[in-house]
């Protein structure tokens, strides 16, 4: 028996069977998940606010006795449910709304963005971060975490400073922030040259794989460790090997 | 038989197939007076998010992650940390009545010595009975780094069951390569 097969003896709930009654309420639960605004049933300009009162509506009853916070209506978001810690890459077409979005918080006016100002696109989830051109030499990354909702936070990046050295990355933001769905947290930073790959290491272990692209990299997770003083590493790959990072040893 | 009911017809058949292992995933982590809320959310966020469209092929491991998220959430937001720990394992007083009572009583202590990170690693595999493959796809990583990360957590097991051995340190989230 190996260590594996000798800790699942230990597992409690190995013969667990839920009984009779609890199926029953089991049974019930979905057959009111069904009398919820369903995705088939809704116009998706109706769907998101199906969501919310949706899931407002279950997790106060559900969710009650874990934490006062849903109690306020603060449930757990859409996007963060569908939060994936590896992003999947956009096309500057396809994110052009989401940054179009972002430019209708742009209080200095200016042209609204084109693909071609999109520096670097990517979703997780349901959630877009994009890093957009302003002006020609300005730069803005913008969150829209609900397309219903539009951009949820933007902040404006410095292109001044010179590209970090080879193999090594620099942090130019970081941060989280607490909108009515919940703590999210970002890091935002430049590249030097031979940077592979950039991840983010939180407490739990999660390793949240940033995008990268064009000497910049970005990534946002659920959570508020973003906005603690060296609360997650940066793990820096290269073709020489890995090295990881607090963000005061490569804040910009 | 509309849409709608073929669409209800199939979550039912997703539902009965997988309850069970779902509530066990979430009683294993949080006491049994909220499991049955945080499952039933579970259902609503993958009911919500599967539309018209049909189950993902391996629907378990699409579930757990859900509900994992619910609880990262949760845990997040009530605890300031992100750690989804494996709650209950079974404690020392139910290892002495079981047969083989030390080497029992030394795993449940290795086990409880090891961080929340390498018990959620472990648990994943060991208690719910994932491949690497679905326990990747639970946590967001990619199978690699799943395999890296049960690894370590299996090496520092080890270690733990080794009386008077100097552990790595119990929290290895933070690895310097």
């Amino acid at each position: 028996m190996n260590d594996l097969e000798q800790l699942s003896t230990l597992d409690p709930m190995r013969d667990f069977e839920p009984g009779a009654e609890r199926r029953g309420r089991a049974t019930a639960a979905l057959e009111r998940t069904f009398r919820e605004p369903g995705p088939t049933r809704q116009n998706i300009a109706r769907r998101n606010i199906g969501w919310r009162l949706a899931l407002g509506g279950v997790m106060a009853v559900a969710l009650g006795t874990i934490g006062a916070v849903t109690l306020t209506g603060d449930e757990p978001d859409r996007a963060y449910a569908s939060w994936t810690a590896t992003p999947n890459a956009v096309s500057a077409a396809d994110a052009l709304p989401q940054a179009r979005q972002c430019a209708e918080g742009w209080t200095d006016g200016g042209p609204p963005p084109t693909a071609a100002d999109i520096l670097l696109a990517e979703r997780r989830g349901d959630a877009t971060l994009v890093l957009v051109r302003k002006d020609g030499t300005g730069l803005t990354s913008c969150f829209v975490l609900d397309p219903e909702q539009g951009a949820a936070g933007a902040d404006l990046l410095d292109t001044t400073a010179p590209a970090p050295a080879p193999g090594r990355v620099r942090n130019e933001s970081s941060g989280a922030t607490e909108g009515g769905e919940g703590w999210y947290s970002s890091m935002i930073g430049r590249a030097g040259a031979g940077v592979e790959k950039v991840e983010i290491e939180l407490p739990d272990g999660t390793e949240v794989r940033a995008s990268l692209r064009d000497g910049w990299w970005a990534a946002w997770w659920p959570g508020h460790e973003g906005g603690v003083a060296d609360g997650v590493r940066i793990v820096v790959h290269t073709a020489g090997g890995s090295d990881s990072f607090l963000p005061s040893e490569v804040m910009g | 038989m509309d849409h709608d009911d073929t669409a209800e017809q199939r979550f039912r058949a997703l539902h009965a197939a997988t309850y069970i292992d779902l509530l066990r995933f979430v009683k294993r982590r949080i006491p049994d007076d909220d499991a049955d809320d945080v499952v039933s959310a579970a259902y609503l966020v993958a009911w919500q998010r599967l539309g018209s469209g049909p189950p993902p092929r391996d629907a378990r491991p699409w579930l757990f992650g859900i509900a994992r998220n619910i609880l990262a959430n949760q845990s997040r937001r009530r605890l300031r940390r992100g750690v989804v720990d494996v709650r209950m394992v079974a404690d020392a007083a139910e290892a002495d009545r079981a047969p083989g009572v030390d080497a029992r009583i030394d795993l449940v202590r290795a086990w409880w010595a090891l961080s929340a990170a390498d018990r959620e690693v472990l648990a994943l595999v060991a208690f719910d009975g994932l491949t690497d493959v679905q326990a990747a796809d639970v946590l967001g990583c990619r199978r690699a780094t799943f395999r890296m990360r049960l690894n370590r957590a299996r090496r520092r097991l080890r270690l733990a069951l080794e009386p008077a051995t100097d552990l790595p340190p119990a929290v290895e989230s933070w690895s310097r390569a």
